[in-house]
């Protein structure tokens, strides 16, 4: 009698799923603590400046395996951003999900704070021109020169070349993510074509404006923090990942 | 209760607090969509020769992301592989199952004046000379009419079996060849249609994946094949 386990059988070629799937997924349980070289490379080639990315792992024993985003800097902006290619007009649909730990803001010293996170080729700042995601800052004077709706506030955010106060689908205030593990999920859908956010299962905000939906090459995973180079002194902030998802449906 | 878990979907069915399946016991696979920032070197090698040959991944198209364009360039004898990044090559086919599925689109059909052989699947070869132990696809527009042509060799003595396909241009298409417990028989496909079955100069010394390579002959033009992805499977006899 054939030995099976899990779907899969001894002697029969599991069954291919790559044709109509494309996936990424980390966990973030590899490679050297403290020393973005030792990221998995070239999968995950990054974008990362001081502070490096290390892994972590939480004391709640829930989330083993993290990557971090702490930053202590006297100025300037930020980015840690993964980069496999991804466009997402190529894909009929793409669910994206991550699971985040904010420390929240610290304006120490007058300077403002920005958080990105979500799918995007944005280099740099926190006005994203082609990115889909999640988006708060401290204040809306002096982070990045950019006025979100509100300060101190987590936005679903959807923009396709310019930054404009129609990119914002929704928002809870940073207090509600802060201090405890966050999902995040997005949705997107080519057919209408719309992007659907979501907060731990519960939909925030719907953008259904392809004009507010990048069609330019992004990576799907980007993190960036952002301190702004007004102010004095080294606020901290720290964001936190134990894990990134991405599943992409083909018809191929 | 059992839970579906969100971050993955609905195809594995995991349950809280218990130990998930191990998958490795019975199968090994290997699977590259091509969607990274560079080719892989930990997984692939890749060799050019002649000006304007080149390996590199491109954006893609709608239902095929991350392209990885094989161009051979500009030099009449200009070509271009990838090839298993293995230290030596290490596939041995009996006495498992196996399979491997290679998307690819042709740019453009070999001719007269600008004259190449692709080649994918299987293959021990260099980036010059044909396949001493491998199973693989190969056209030119001398060989059998321009048809795919479906290859196997076994210690440089090759079968080649005319598909009856004709190649066709800016297409993407599915080729795939699958050999049955203790490779006594391989059948190859486009697109799932079955084209032909080989059952003589089936390799048994080791082999090596080779996802997409072209080799020009003749002419001036650089000539691409762009693979949409790459997939090799095979299952043990034992389980480990």
């Amino acid at each position: 009698m054939p030995i099976s386990v899990a779907g899969q059988t001894l002697g029969v070629v599991p069954a291919f799923s790559g044709r109509t799937t494309v996936r990424y997924f980390e966990d973030f349980v590899a490679g050297n603590p403290n020393n973005a070289a030792n990221f998995p490379p070239q999968e995950w080639s990054g974008n990362v400046a001081t502070p490096v990315w290390f892994f972590d792992d939480p004391a709640d024993g829930q989330h083993i395996g993290a990557i971090a985003q702490d930053m202590s800097l006297s100025g300037g902006a930020n980015v840690g951003q993964l980069t496999p290619i991804v466009q997402l007009n190529c894909y009929s649909r793409v669910e994206w999900e991550t699971e985040f730990l904010f420390s929240g803001f610290d304006t120490t010293g007058g300077r403002n704070q920005a958080i990105l996170i979500g799918m995007g080729n944005e280099g740099d700042g926190c006005a994203p021109l082609n990115f889909i995601g999640f988006v708060a800052a401290s204040s809306s004077v002096g982070t990045c020169g950019v006025a979100y709706p509100s300060n101190n506030t987590l936005h679903a955010y959807g923009a396709q070349g310019a930054f404009a106060a129609a990119n914002f689908f929704g928002s809870v205030p940073i207090g509600d993510v802060t201090g405890v593990w966050t999902k995040l999920r997005m949705i997107y859908e080519r057919s209408f074509p719309r992007v659907q956010y979501y907060i731990d299962g519960v939909l925030l905000g719907t953008n259904s404006d392809a004009a507010r939906i990048p069609d330019a090459v992004t990576t799907p995973f980007m993190f960036n923090n952002g301190v702004s180079r007004s102010g004095v002194g080294a606020p901290t902030m720290s964001l936190r990942f134990d894990y990134v998802s991405f599943v992409g449906t083909v018809s191929r | 209760m059992p839970l579906i878990n969100p971050s993955i979907g609905i195809e594995l069915l995991q349950f809280q607090g218990a130990m998930p399946a191990w998958f490795s016991a019975f199968n090994e696979s290997v699977f590259d969509d091509f969607t990274g920032a560079q080719v892989f070197t930990n997984r692939w090698t890749s060799t050019t020769s002649g000006a304007g040959s080149a390996i590199a991944i491109t954006t893609g198209v709608a239902e095929h992301p991350g392209l990885c364009e094989i161009r051979a360039g500009t030099a009449a004898a200009g070509a271009a592989q990838i090839i298993g990044a293995f230290p030596a090559s290490a596939l041995i086919l009996p006495p498992g199952r196996w399979e491997f599925r290679v998307m690819a689109n042709l740019a453009q059909l070999s001719t007269v004046a600008d004259r190449f052989i692709c080649r994918m699947g299987l293959s021990d070869a260099a980036v010059t000379g044909d396949v001493t132990d491998g199973v693989y696809f190969e056209y030119s527009d001398n060989i059998n009419g321009g048809n795919w042509t479906l290859c196997a060799a076994a210690a440089a003595v090759r079968t080649k079996m005319n598909s009856g396909a004709p190649a066709v241009a800016g297409s993407y298409n599915e080729f795939s060849a699958r050999g049955n417990v203790g490779s006594s028989e391989i059948s190859y496909y486009i697109d799932d249609v079955l084209l032909g079955s080989v059952t003589a100069t089936i390799p048994t010394a080791a082999t090596n994946m080779i996802p997409g390579q072209m080799l020009k002959s003749a002419g001036a033009i650089t000539r691409s094949l762009f693979l949409d992805y790459w997939w090799y499977a095979y299952s043990f006899t034992t389980g480990r």
